[in-house]
């Protein structure tokens, strides 16, 4: 009966429409085949896009309950938490979500950049690819003070302040962001705005293009630029896959464990709803979220303008690294220095951003407390005392 | 299941149908369309349990729906005077008559509109399409389909509950 139905209604659209033309041809695409190297890591592109989809769904549902003002913003989010049915639910989700797409469009770019994916014909896949990178740290930042708990207000304020060290526009694009001299609630609707408005729509534009490059110029291949590459049919003779089921029953699985790992997450480690923002006081050891750990430690070690300029030009250097890395060789082993400047970069922003994460806070190691400055460097301020030595004691470590 | 060896000349003989005539097999549900099928059904599970959250998300939240008793100070509603209070999500209209307090479902019977005291008349009236109703709830004029619905109502000696 559902097939009859679903026949008579595609020959009535295809009298019209002829909408067989664009059904065979993304058949064709699905029946595409993929070269044979492809494995478990060529699906964090799309587990980032399952994320993005996952975001969207969740925070049009969260904007149902949602004030964006500072008189309510807060309320609204702690409603949302504790009246509305699955109310929780939702905001792990669109938070957890947040963190977790942004932690796999990472894995993707470097996926992308030890198999050598951005080198010729796919420059302007990488160029697109990374513009969705900034659009969806843009996404992070914004998002970040939508629920205007203490964390929130005091990580968007000290992330705002990275922007005033541009040189000689620094102090009046710093007034653009926040709207005015400090993060009220004119900050909140504009973020508000770029968040829910702005940034999705350029997100789609975007994503579109990326996806289209890809069906269009094929996986890359690990040969280098220098081999003319594979078509379809050589491909499938090669042993190639064909895309669909093949690659996109790995995806489905991959996108189902990530799920699996979030919801697991969300229930053992839900993430809070601090105080509410207040603006008169700033609680101690604030710090942006992970994702800008690294960069914001190393502004810490720099003179600002410079660490600003300095952090431009990587940023710039990874979105123009197709133009200077030239090179032909693809396979990671075939070109070391570039292999191995990569896994030094990832382990520079690994350090940067654990410094970043022990700054301003005390630990005990070894029997001694360490207070660990904004740099990250440990200064010994007591040694703690064996509890069995002082059973009776709990304040021996008060300091 | 373990093969018994079979009796000499009881093989089937070359071209010989194994099944009598007539009697046809049914289609053998292979690997590949049992899989799909066990994956359609547990696709259809997993949707169905990501929409059920959305659609419990979406119905209004307990606390919304109103409390379930309403204190009003004696003080605030002198007589022949009014108060419309949300009581079980509802509006509700509370009128300090000279016979006493009364409380109804403000929501006009009609078309939804909320309805206003108005002393002079000693009645109820609703503004959109000139309905009008008596100190007891029952129609007195206008296109109304029915009474409107009284709510419980106590006075202590300093408060009006609405609800028990």
């Amino acid at each position: 009966m559902i097939r009859r139905l679903s026949n008579a209604l595609y020959r009535w659209l295809d009298d019209r429409v002829e909408i067989s033309i664009v059904i065979d041809f993304c058949l064709r695409q699905l029946a595409k085949p993929v070269p044979r190297h492809l494995n478990w890591l060529f699906s964090f592109g799309t587990v980032t896009l399952m994320f993005f989809l996952s975001q969207a769904v969740s925070g049009v549902f969260l904007m149902i309950y949602y004030e964006a003002s500072a008189d309510t913003a807060y309320e609204s989010v702690r409603y949302i938490m504790e009246q509305v049915r699955f109310g929780w639910l939702m905001r792990q989700v669109h938070s957890y979500g947040a963190n977790f797409m942004i932690a796999f469009l990472l894995l993707h770019s470097v996926r992308v950049f030890f198999y050598g994916g951005y080198k010729k014909p796919r420059e302007l896949t990488w160029l697109f690819g990374f513009g969705l990178l900034i659009v969806t740290l843009a996404f992070g930042f914004t998002g970040y003070l939508l629920p205007w708990d203490q964390l929130s207000y005091w990580g968007t304020t000290v992330g705002t302040e990275i922007a005033a060290a541009t040189p000689v526009i620094g102090e009046y694009l710093l007034i653009l962001l926040r709207g005015g001299e400090i993060i009220s609630d004119v900050t909140l609707t504009r973020f508000f705005m770029v968040h829910v408005v702005l940034l999705p729509w350029v997100f789609v534009g975007l994503v579109a293009v990326h996806l289209v490059l890809i069906r269009y110029k094929g996986i890359s291949p690990l040969e280098g630029t220098d081999v003319p590459e594979k078509t379809p049919d050589e491909l499938k003779k090669a042993g190639g896959k064909p895309f669909y089921p093949h690659h996109v029953m790995k995806e489905l699985i991959v996108v189902l464990l990530v799920l699996v790992s979030m919801i697991l997450m969300i229930i053992y480690y839900p993430l809070p709803l601090h105080e509410k923002a207040d603006p008169f006081n700033t609680p101690v050891g604030v710090r942006p979220e992970w994702y800008f750990l690294s960069s914001y430690q190393a502004l810490k070690y720099l003179p600002k303008t410079i660490g600003i300029i300095g952090s431009g030009l990587v940023v710039l250097a990874i979105c123009l690294l197709p133009f200077w890395d030239r090179t032909p060789a693809r396979r990671p082993s075939r070109r070391p220095v570039a292999t191995s400047l990569g896994i030094l970069f990832i382990v520079l922003n690994i350090v940067l951003a654990l410094l970043g994460k022990i700054s301003e806070t005390e630990m005990t190691i070894l029997g001694t407390r360490y207070h660990f400055d904004i740099y990250g460097w440990p200064h010994a301020i007591a040694t703690v005392e064996e509890p069995a030595a002082e059973p009776a004691t709990d304040g021996g470590e008060d300091e | 299941m373990s093969s018994t060896p079979k009796p000499p000349g009881s093989a089937v003989p070359p071209g010989k149908p194994r099944k009598a005539p007539g009697k046809k097999r049914p289609d053998p549900v292979r690997r590949r369309r049992f899989l799909r099928k066990c994956l359609g059904a547990l696709g259809g599970i997993g949707f169905l349990m990501a929409v059920y959250p959305l659609i419990r998300y979406i119905e209004p939240p307990p606390e919304a729906e109103g409390g379930n008793r309403v204190e009003i100070d004696r003080d605030s509603l002198p007589p022949g005077t009014s108060r419309t209070v949300i009581y079980r999500g509802r509006p509700t209209i509370v009128v300090n008559t000279s016979d006493g307090y009364i409380a109804y479902n403000a929501v006009c019977p009609h078309l939804g509109c909320v309805v206003k005291w108005e002393g002079g008349t000693q009645s109820l009236i609703c503004p959109c399409h000139g309905g009008k109703f008596g100190t007891d709830g029952s129609v007195q004029g206008g296109p109304i389909p029915g009474p409107l619905t009284a709510v419980e109502l106590s006075v202590s000696d300093d408060k009006i509950i609405i609800g028990a």
